[in-house]
């Protein structure tokens, strides 16, 4: 599954889906907000060309690690620290090729996909990540 | 011609979600970025002082990412839809 969503990511369910009897691991990355004295952050995505580069992507790591699914899930809208903003499942047929194409793919969705974030504080004073 | 120049994050509190841009024909991606700008720190916030696009800024054709040479030499047509990212920061 590839999503972008607002909701908040059932990840025991994700990983139930996304399992099959081929696999012998399945890596998965939750990325969490981390409170650096603010309150929230604010996802936004240009959802239609995130979907189609977290699609290419997967693609990507598929064919480089030799996984057997992708999942990646990113969420959008105002997000307070503690929440999930993103899961990535990674499974594979041995740990080793489901560990570099999870890290394969976090690093590109950091390099290229276009989805922003701004802190908020407690203040409400806010401030873009560049 | 017409074109549609959209923004997303920063650049949207600073160009708005979505603009329309008259021009001649034959105007390039940067020339219509150019006329985006009147004001200097919105000038400032696309353009190095020597007027060539911020390599950290990235522009988009009709979906299409576009290279530093082609937001120079690439010819728009009436309808088209130019977007500008800033950095981006998911993950």
């Amino acid at each position: 599954m590839i999503s972008i969503q607002k909701d908040d990511i059932d990840i025991g369910a994700l990983i139930q889906q996304s399992r099959n009897t081929h696999m012998g691991a399945q890596v998965v990355f939750v990325g969490t907000v981390r409170d650096d004295g603010i309150e929230a952050i604010e996802f936004e995505a240009d959802r239609t060309t995130a979907i189609a580069d977290l699609t290419t992507i997967a693609a990507e790591a598929t064919e480089k690690h030799g996984l057997i699914s992708v999942d990646i899930i990113h969420r959008d809208g105002l997000l307070q620290t503690g929440e999930t903003i993103l899961v990535i499942i990674a499974g594979s047929a041995h740990r080793e090729e489901g560990f570099a194409g999870c890290r394969y793919i976090i690093e590109e969705i950091k390099r290229y996909v276009p989805i922003w974030k701004k802190d908020i504080t407690a203040s409400g004073d806010s401030r873009w990540h560049d | 011609m017409r074109i549609t120049i959209r923004s997303f994050a920063r650049f949207r509190e600073i160009f708005g979600t979505e603009k329309l841009i008259e021009t001649d024909s034959f105007a390039s991606p940067k020339t219509v970025l150019s006329l985006l700008c009147k004001e200097k720190e919105c000038r400032d916030t696309l353009f190095t002082p020597d007027g060539t696009l911020h390599p950290h800024i990235t522009i988009t054709l009709n979906g299409r990412r576009l290279s530093t040479g082609e937001t120079d030499e690439t010819t728009l047509a009436d309808g088209d839809t130019l977007v500008i990212y800033p950095p981006v920061s998911g993950g």
